[in-house]
């Protein structure tokens, strides 16, 4: 594997909480005497975050799908007709 | 529904939601419209409580959903309480053992951070969709191989960090593009 993948794993490992204590203690050494492995451990936790965002965005649109699937759908009509007599007409 | 919700919302996500839908959401929606929610606030809530289950379940495979009605109906109480700025805090023990928790970040992610994610999504779909499997859906290296078809979990693997670097690069270079244009 190209070091830059590696080093992309070892932050990845680092930041999901899957380094070996000895490992993690040896990371964080090292993070704390080299500010460029500190921006690119910065930049990976932000990508992280974006993605999960992203991941909860694209949930939502499936669950507007079921949502309407439910609603509309005569399957369902025993759970429309509850919903009905809680909001009415 | 009692055991292992972790492994029902792997195998089929979308059924285990309609029988979550079918179960809870008349007295969901019954609590909510109780709060001053209409229709389309008690749908929107619903959803969003069927998100934060979800999430629960990927952080924590041993969580088991016994009595999944109660479960979304005060995770959607609280959701509501924090769409109306009404939330109470929690601190302390009570937050970190709090069941019901809510992630932080839920209604309230910087106006920037959707600006990039509908960025991202743009990035290139089959790359995003290998990142959201392994950093939101939890699934394993084994999981992402099977189910996009790879011929081995290496090849999966080198992928995942092809992807992460193209989403890396493309963050950069609209982070960049933004900062000149508000310069």
């Amino acid at each position: 594997m190209p070091k830059l993948w590696s080093n992309a794993r070892r932050i990845d490992r680092y930041l999901r909480d899957q380094l070996p204590a000895p490992q993690r203690r040896f990371f964080e050494y090292r993070l704390g005497q080299d500010s460029f492995l500190r921006k690119q451990v910065k930049t990976q936790r932000r990508l992280h975050q974006l993605i999960r965002l992203s991941g909860r965005r694209s949930l939502k649109r499936d669950l507007r799908r079921v949502h309407h699937d439910m609603m509309y759908c005569p399957e369902e009509s025993q759970l429309q007709r509850r919903i009905e007599q809680v909001f009415g007409g | 529904m009692t055991t292992s919700i972790y492994h029902r919302l792997q195998e089929n996500r979308e059924q285990v939601f309609r029988e979550l839908y079918r179960s809870s959401y008349p007295a969901v929606a019954k609590k909510l419209k109780g709060l001053g929610a209409r229709r389309e606030d008690a749908r929107d809530i619903f959803q969003d409580a069927l998100i934060v289950l979800y999430e629960k379940s990927r952080r924590d495979a041993s969580f088991r959903l016994d009595h999944p009605r109660a479960y979304l109906c005060e995770v959607s109480r609280r959701l509501w309480l924090r769409k109306q700025g009404s939330e109470l805090p929690l601190t302390g023990d009570d937050a970190n053992d709090d069941q019901f928790a809510i992630p932080a970040d839920f209604y309230a992610p910087p106006k920037s951070d959707r600006r990039l994610v509908r960025l991202l999504e743009r990035a290139g779909q089959k790359c995003l969709e290998i990142l959201q499997a392994f950093y939101y859906h939890e699934w394993s290296l084994g999981e992402i191989t099977r189910q996009f078809g790879y011929s081995s979990v290496r090849s999966a693997t080198v992928q995942k960090y092809k992807c992460l670097e193209k989403v890396r690069a493309y963050a950069h270079q609209k982070t960049e593009e933004h900062a000149k244009a508000m310069e």
